[in-house]
């Protein structure tokens, strides 16, 4: 079976913190279509670089990403991006017009009236019904991540693309955000390419975790994760493959 | 502004008023130096009801609002070339550098040789003001602008125009408004010493023109009565109409700079 | 409590400048005197008493200060402040001083010359060939200058507001300048030594003489000082008339002397000095003529309120008066 998405051979300098210089050399991914998939790795591994080449932000150096077979140029509607930032959301719209914004841009449901009507659909998923009118700066942080899901969601993109999105909540948001995520996904099948530092997270989220090498800037490890869900923390399957985890990186 | 804030303002404005109708009434000093409330009252009334005030008011505020208008349009233009050219944008801030600090009265000899003293002159020294508080804050503006919208908009496949008009002009407001409020004042300021050294040049000239006419003829209450005006606009545009532009902007939206 | 601070502040502020007042009151008593004049031919007798030092020899002790001020404006606002005792002006401005309430008075005329409304275009012969876009440059409102203007209006459409909204003020240098590059204005209403230099260029030439305005002659420039100056320092006041008399009559008698020595002052040969101040218009005395003609047409078109019962209201030495 063919994979849904490629990602061939790599290349790709970037810079972290302090100006230091990195690559990416050489790297192989495979993705399958409705896959949840987290990458884990040390920070200034390149997870972020990887995922931005994914979404079409930037542009690799060597090498190509395939979706489908046909390799992709720049960013398109079918790869959308969450973001680990608060201000995601633009603060002069209302959190109903951030998501109609998203369907504006690409230009679905004919009328405005049809717009407002899916976007609250969307938004009633995310439990923000109450907030429609809402400015982004009213609301809390998780509040804002939830109204960033839906805006990204409301346009049915293939393949959702998601860095750290949750890594500036408090635990217990996190934790309502990651099954609020998980509840979302059954439904709406896309495949999630999803970039976190947080090992218990990649564990509870997905069904493919990569770990990726901050030395050579290739991957590590692909490990499976069959685990049944809901996956709970305290379960032994569930300490195992954490410390497994724990060790490669 | 908040309604016990205008009753505020209201009541210590009434309390000058009172410590200055007392003064003049003392008869301590001429009122040929402090001439009396109601005669600056009655002197304020006689140039409204006569219509040339109303005229010069209306001439002044044409004048800043067009000077405003082009300054803006100028400014969006260079700001956006040098978000293309570097080579660009280096000259438009050495431009800057020199230019901003320049008061434009400080311009007037070399504009009144360029274009005279009339209606154009007043106008170029509006758009000298205006101008460069502008381009900077748009500058500024636009550089602050969170990378994250951009990504936005790309990932939403717009063009870099809908880029421009739906996520950076709105991104940029709160700078943009800051810029237009320096603007303003440097501008209201520029036209009111310009009009009172150039003169009416321009049929019955502005306000500026109303208060060197009423000093030539010796009217002091008629001067007072023109510097009434001219504050009473300055609190409405600076105290009402930026306010609440503040208000339903960039308070409602939480992003103050 | 903050109110009542505050309030007190003012009030404390209001007293301060009270007392600042006051001394400068006290200055004035001090054996001291201001006096102001502007720049032109029509002052030339005050340039002769300050470089021949006439009113120095009469006066030991007394600190005399000349100021050359750019307007009348500026004369008027340093008498009501204080800051000087003796200006000279046009009678216009001085009517509307008067009219405003400040108690001062003419002590004497000074000079007669000639005025006039000089202009480029060889298309326009008089008043009447003004067009709307055709700007009139003078010094400012309320000046000789506009007065004549209006009184020549006046005559000739029964409007003398009628040139009011083309006016542009200008002092006499720019304005000169401003018609001979023949931009923006198209006339220049000015007085000596402008006006000979502009009458001197070959594309200029007058379509109005101050004479025609009023209709006949005029004192261009008086003395004129306040109650509290005349009344506290009589014998100063007398002082000074007496100087500026020997002034007037050293320029009329030693025409080529005063030349000479004004020539430097107003930046002239000496040659060019005496042509001026002996032209026939130019006339050094100290007769006040046309007060009443100023007077009544200020009147009538509402520039001031103004009226006299006895002419001893405006004038304080009435000798010099000429109906």
């Amino acid at each position: 079976m063919s994979s849904y998405l490629e990602v061939k051979n790599i290349k790709k300098s970037y810079k972290v913190k302090d100006d230091h210089l990195k690559v990416i050399n050489g790297l192989e991914l495979k993705i399958n279509r409705n896959e949840f998939v987290t990458i884990i790795g040390a920070s200034g591994c390149g997870k972020s670089t990887l995922l931005k080449l994914i979404a079409g932000f930037i542009e690799p150096e060597e090498g190509q990403i395939d979706i489908n077979n046909n390799k992709i140029k720049g960013a398109s509607f079918e790869r959308i991006m969450v973001f680990q930032e608060f201000d995601q959301l633009f603060p002069w719209r209302t959190i109903l017009e951030n998501v109609c914004f998203a369907l504006k841009a690409k230009d679905l449901f004919g009328s405005k009236q049809k717009r407002k009507e899916v976007a609250k659909k969307y938004l009633k998923e995310v439990h923000l019904n109450n907030y429609l009118d809402y400015y982004p700066h009213q609301l809390s942080g998780g509040m804002k991540q939830r109204a960033a899901l839906a805006r990204s969601l409301v346009t049915k993109p293939s393949i959702l693309l998601m860095d750290e999105p949750f890594g500036s909540l408090d635990s217990q948001t996190r934790q309502e955000l990651q099954n609020l995520l998980l509840e979302i996904w059954y439904k709406e099948k896309n495949t999630v390419v999803f970039v976190t530092h947080d090992i218990k997270e990649a564990v509870i989220l997905s069904d493919k975790i990569i770990v990726m090498d901050d030395q050579k800037g290739q991957i590590k490890e692909i490990i499976p994760n069959n685990l049944t869900r809901p996956r709970r923390p305290y379960e032994n399957d569930f300490i195992e493959l954490f410390q497994k985890l724990n060790q490669l990186i | 502004m908040k309604n016990n804030k205008i009753i505020e303002r209201i009541i210590w404005i009434l309390l000058l008023a009172i410590v200055w109708e007392l003064v003049v009434l003392t008869g301590r000093f001429s009122t040929l130096i402090l001439p009396s409330l109601r005669s600056i009252l009655h002197s304020l009334y006689l140039s409204i009801s006569r219509g040339d005030l109303l005229a010069q008011i209306y001439f002044s505020m044409s004048i800043i609002i067009q000077g405003i208008i082009i300054s803006l349009i100028i400014a969006m233009v260079l700001v956006f070339l040098s978000l293309f050219s570097k080579v660009f944008t280096s000259l438009l801030e050495t431009i800057i550098a020199i230019a901003h600090p320049l008061p434009g009265i400080a311009l007037l000899p070399l504009v009144i040789l360029w274009m005279g003293a009339g209606r154009k002159a007043i106008l170029f020294i509006i758009i000298h003001s205006v101008l460069w508080p502008l381009v900077l804050n748009l500058k500024t503006g636009f550089q602050s602008i969170p990378e994250v919208y951009k990504l936005i908009g790309k990932n939403y496949e717009l063009n870099k125009l809908q880029i421009m008009i739906k996520i950076l002009t709105p991104a940029s407001f709160p700078y943009f408004l800051a810029g237009m409020k320096i603007g303003w004042a440097r501008a209201w300021r520029a036209l009111i010493s310009a009009e009172m050294l150039f003169g009416a040049a321009n049929s019955i000239g502005g306000l500026g023109w109303f208060i060197f006419e009423k000093r030539s003829f010796f009217d002091l209450p008629g001067v007072f009565a023109g510097i009434i005006v001219i504050v009473i606009i300055g609190i409405l545009i600076e105290d009402f109409v930026f306010q609440s532009i503040e208000n339903h902007t960039i308070k409602k939206w939480g992003m103050s700079t | 409590m903050k109110k009542s601070i505050t309030i007190l502040l003012i009030i404390l502020s209001i007293a301060f400048l009270y007392m600042m007042y006051i001394n400068q009151k006290a200055d004035l008593k001090a054996q001291k005197i201001s006096i102001a004049e502007q720049y032109g031919l029509g002052y030339a007798p005050l340039q002769i008493m300050k470089e021949k030092a006439i009113l120095e020899k009469k006066l030991d002790n007394v600190e005399i200060n000349w100021q050359k001020l750019g307007n009348t404006t500026a004369i008027r606002e340093a008498i009501i402040a204080g800051n000087l005792d003796i200006g000279f002006v046009a009678i216009p401005p001085f009517l509307i001083g008067k009219d405003k309430g400040m108690n001062w008075k003419i002590m004497s005329g000074i000079s007669q010359s000639p005025l006039g409304l000089i202009t480029y275009k060889d298309s326009v012969k008089s008043l009447e060939d003004l067009q709307i876009s055709d700007k009139i440059a003078l010094p400012q409102p309320g000046s000789i200058q506009h007065i004549l203007l209006a009184m020549a209006s006046q005559k000739m459409f029964q409007d003398a507001q009628k040139f009011d909204n083309r006016l542009v003020t200008m002092k006499h240098p720019d304005g000169m300048n401003a018609l001979l590059t023949g931009r923006e204005i198209t006339a220049h209403f000015t007085s000596p030594p402008y006006i000979f230099k502009e009458l001197a260029q070959e594309n200029l030439h007058q379509i109005l003489s101050g004479e025609e305005a009023l209709g006949g002659q005029f004192t261009f420039i008086v003395g004129v000082c306040s109650k509290d100056f005349y009344g506290k320092n009589l014998q100063l006041y007398q002082i000074f008339l007496e100087s500026l008399k020997e002034a007037i009559n050293y320029i009329n008698e030693n025409p080529r002397d005063s030349a000479t020595i004004l020539a430097e002052s107003y930046n002239l040969t000496d040659k060019k000095t005496y042509e001026y101040i002996t032209h026939p218009d130019m006339k050094y005395s100290q007769e006040i003529k046309g007060l009443d003609e100023f007077l009544i047409f200020m009147n009538e078109n509402n520039y001031i309120s103004l009226y006299y019962d006895d002419i001893g209201e405006l004038i304080w030495e009435v000798d010099f008066y000429e109906k």
